[in-house]
């Protein structure tokens, strides 16, 4: 593919899009499968490392093939070794 | 509708993350994934995929529990389990929609006193109570209500949901004529074109557009009775009228000057209360402009003045003036006076300056105002 593509960079390298709404959910797209789950802490797979989205109560809302919706009281989101 | 049906399953085993994993590279959606136990995950997939969720779970070694439903699959599978009280459901559904085909109430509103000639009509024509209402046709209805009782003002028919409602509304017969100041018509007071007459009392006889002379007729004291007969009344109304207003001013387009000769003379003298010495003669021109001084010789105690008069000859000629200022003055001059006419310019439509030229001397600017204006006046018979 390209540079000069219309496409935006998620799409163009397959690295995860993550979208967070507040303390209350995260949107994860193009992740690559679940690593762990507990209720306190959710990790998945993605092109960029491990994500990991810390919290209380977590829950996956929706889990599918390209997308995870998680939900819950939010407290950290991580990729790889940085904090977001 | 295939995202309507969920199926509630609960998945037990040792690492359901993987598991999980593995129904995402199926295809298999889940929905409501939580963590119950250490080893148990409650979640939520499309009923069509249960099936196959089962299988995938089973094959690896999981356990797969149907769990009840919840929302509004749990109400409806209550209602399956209560077969009575779903057929007593559709039974009040069906009775309500049925009574929504009758009339159940007939309501009669602001009949007055006429009340039950109006309720005797309904009865006459079968409006009741338990009828369909789709054999109520409320236009017929309203015409025969206005055709058996012609006192009425005005009547309404109409459904309000299973009610038929009649509202009667009496007439007020019309009062006598009456014409106090006795009976006469409306006259122009002036002349003018008529913009709108409003008649109050009496017989419009006018119309808007019309020119109309002073004193011409614009309603007549005359109406026609119930009876048929013609009435003699006051007449009343507004005749609202463009009139115009105008002022004339002239102005003489010549004037007279003195023009100096270059002649010129000075007479001297003594004035006394009693004598006057001229140490000089008068001098001898036809017109002159004269200038005096005068200076006090003797004081308060002594009255007695030196008086020196210098005369200037000069010739009286008449020229022309200047057009444009003659007119300025003229149309300026005009125009105050109408000012004071037409009393602040109330109503005022346009207003304009005429000139023209009397015996070729004198300039006349004639400055028009055009109003809206009532001419209507009564006049006595």
């Amino acid at each position: 593919m390209h540079a000069w593509t219309f496409a935006p960079p998620e799409v163009r390298r397959d690295i995860p899009r993550v979208v967070l709404c507040g303390r209350e959910e995260v949107l994860v797209e193009q992740h690559e499968g679940l690593f762990s789950y507990e209720t306190r802490c959710i990790r998945a797979r993605t092109k960029s490392g491990l994500l990991t989205v810390t919290g209380e109560g977590l829950i996956i809302a929706h889990f599918g093939a390209q997308d995870m919706l998680i939900r819950g009281t939010i407290t950290a989101v991580q990729i790889g070794d940085e904090t977001i | 509708m295939k995202g309507m049906l969920w199926t509630r399953c609960l998945i037990e085993g040792r690492n359901a993350e993987k598991l999980l994993n593995v129904f995402r590279e199926e295809g298999i959606t889940l929905r409501r994934v939580h963590r119950t136990e250490q080893r148990s995950i409650d979640c939520v997939c499309d009923r069509a995929d249960f099936e196959r969720l089962a299988e995938i779970a089973g094959g690896k070694g999981f356990a797969v529990k149907q769990l009840p439903a919840f929302g509004a699959r749990k109400t409806l599978q209550g209602l399956r389990r209560r077969k009575g009280l779903l057929v007593g459901l559709m039974v009040f559904a069906a009775l309500l929609f049925t009574s929504m085909r009758f009339v159940w109430v007939v309501r009669i509103e602001d009949a007055g006193m006429y009340v039950g000639e109006v309720r005797s009509f309904l009865l006459e024509k079968d409006i009741k109570v338990g009828m369909m209402r789709s054999k109520v046709d409320v236009i017929a209805l309203k015409e025969a209500l206005e055709w058996r009782l012609p006192k009425v003002a005005w009547v309404q028919v109409e459904q309000r949901g299973v009610e038929v409602v009649v509202r009667w509304v009496e007439g007020v017969e019309t009062p006598d004529v009456i014409t106090p100041g006795g009976e006469g018509d409306v006259v122009a007071d002036r002349d003018g074109i008529l913009v709108r007459l409003t008649t109050y009392a009496g017989t419009p006889v006018a119309k808007a557009g019309d020119l109309i002379k002073k004193g011409q007729v614009l309603i007549k004291g005359e109406e026609r009775s119930k009876e048929g007969e013609l009435v003699p009344v006051k007449a009343r109304g507004e005749a609202i009228a463009r009139v115009w207003l105008s002022t004339k001013v002239e102005l003489p387009l010549m004037e007279t000057v003195s023009v100096p000769t270059g002649n010129t003379a000075l007479r001297r003298m003594l004035v006394t209360p009693v004598y006057t010495l001229y140490l000089d003669a008068e001098p001898m021109f036809l017109t002159s402009d004269c200038d005096v001084r005068i200076t006090t010789v003797g004081g308060v105690w002594l009255p007695i003045t030196y008086r020196e008069e210098w005369y200037e000859e000069v010739a009286i000629e008449t020229q022309q003036r200047d057009i444009e200022q003659v007119k300025q003055e003229a149309a300026k001059a005009a125009g105050a006076q109408l000012a004071e006419k037409t009393f602040l310019n109330q109503d005022l439509v346009d207003k304009w300056i005429d000139f023209s030229m009397i015996d070729g001397d004198t300039i006349c600017a004639t400055a028009t105002a055009e109003m809206l204006r009532d001419i209507a006046r009564f006049v006595k018979r």
